[in-house]
């Protein structure tokens, strides 16, 4: 292991250890954005890192040596990293990009499914669906039994919250953590935070649109219980972080300003760290580049 | 905006709509956006008085009315990389909204 390589790795680590707080301290707006940021990078600094001791590992093996004959100074190892870690690293490295490729094909498919809906558009389905469909114009898609379940009210908390999503256009955030997470399962609890802040945020803006914050978190617990009571299979009610209580409290909570100077610290903190580990990592790898390949 | 009018038991004009949106968006954005969304065939237009008042085409009663979709039929694992309302929940957690639920009720 050189210092090289583990020194912006573990500025990485301090960043996204540092954004797992985030959303505690900075609002959900601003709190999407700096977390969506801080896994991308954490992200890159990690498939670099992986590129680079692949590659390093790599120069040992003569028969890979030979088959880059522009890289002159490649052949004959000494670049920090032994035959085994290079072939370790590549490992991993096959493996984060074979799932980025199926969550790609999963978003891919999903969208594709739902491509034609724009607008306001109701299912007939008895499972307690509402869901913000991206694109141009985008849609929303509501279960009709969920629609009969819910009063007025509710119903226009439920659209107000699925066109925040649209209108601010979250899938983005939520899409390029997932894929960063996708590849490497240590962001994932980062990824699962940048989702959880779109709802959160979307959450405020249907508060600030019907006027009632109590009315928001009394829609999502009524959703959330009603989805249960639909659920076919108890194995649909499988993993949760409590992000819906999250949201619930959240809402309920008195509303109040966060504690700026903490939230802006703590962002300037992980934003710094994340920024240059990856800066880092990619220089490394570019300067390994250069110097082995004459580029 | 849609949800404004669609909440909204008469047509709004485009002031009463940006009055009710409450944001920062300027009145002539607020019959921008309501332009489009006619043409997309969204919202309708009455000419009440001097001014177009503008209504959603989707009523109440024609979002009881469901319609046969097969999209969403297959298992909830379907469309989960969109965001949805509410997403996962484990059987405590179901409690505890419940229990919310229950205290936050009138």
């Amino acid at each position: 292991m050189n210092t090289t390589l583990v020194t912006p790795l573990a500025a990485t680590v301090i960043a996204a250890v540092g954004g797992l707080v985030v959303h505690r301290v900075v609002p959900p707006r601003h709190a999407t954005r700096v977390l969506a940021g801080i896994t991308v990078l954490a992200g890159t600094a990690v498939l670099a890192a992986l590129v680079l001791v692949t590659l390093a590992g790599a120069s040992q093996v003569a028969v890979v040596a030979d088959l880059l004959p522009w890289c002159p100074s490649f052949a004959g190892g000494g670049h920090g990293s032994s035959a085994m870690a290079g072939v370790a690293a590549a490992l991993v490295l096959v493996l984060a990009v074979a799932r980025a490729v199926v969550y790609g094909a999963r978003v891919y498919r999903d969208r594709r499914a739902l491509r034609h809906v724009t607008g306001l558009r109701v299912e007939a389905t008895s499972e307690a669906v509402a869901l913000a469909v991206p694109g141009r114009p985008g849609g929303i898609v509501l279960g009709s039994a969920l629609v009969a379940a819910l009063r007025p009210g509710e119903r226009a908390v439920v659209i107000a919250h699925e066109q925040a999503h649209l209108v601010h256009r979250h899938h983005r955030y939520v899409y390029a953590a997932e894929l960063l997470a996708a590849s490497i399962p240590a962001l994932r609890p980062l990824a699962r935070r940048v989702r959880l802040c779109t709802e959160r945020w979307a959450d405020e803006l249907a508060a600030h649109q019907v006027g009632s914050r109590r009315l928001v978190a009394r829609t999502i617990a009524k959703v959330a219980v009603i989805g249960a009571e639909r659920r076919v299979t108890a194995a649909a009610l499988a993993a949760s972080g409590g992000e819906t209580i999250t949201r619930v409290e959240a809402l309920l909570r008195p509303h109040r300003s966060r504690a700026g100077a903490t939230g802006s610290g703590l962002v300037a903190l992980t934003g710094t760290a994340a920024i240059c580990g990856a800066v880092a990592q990619a220089h490394h790898l570019a300067v390994f580049l250069r110097h082995a390949c004459h580029l | 905006m849609l949800g404004i009018l669609w909440r909204a038991d008469r047509p709004l004009s485009p002031a009463q709509v940006t009055e009710r949106l409450g944001s920062d968006l300027a009145y002539t954005t607020v019959t921008t956006i309501l332009t489009r969304l006619r043409r997309k065939g969204l919202v309708t237009r009455d000419r009440i008085g001097r001014a177009f008042h503008y209504r959603a085409t989707m009523s109440e009663a024609d979002l009881a009315a469901t319609r046969m979709h097969t999209v969403l039929e297959a298992s909830s694992d379907r469309v989960a990389t969109m965001n949805r309302f509410v997403g996962e929940l484990s059987p405590r957690e179901v409690r505890a909204l419940r229990a919310i639920l229950d205290g936050l009720d009138p």
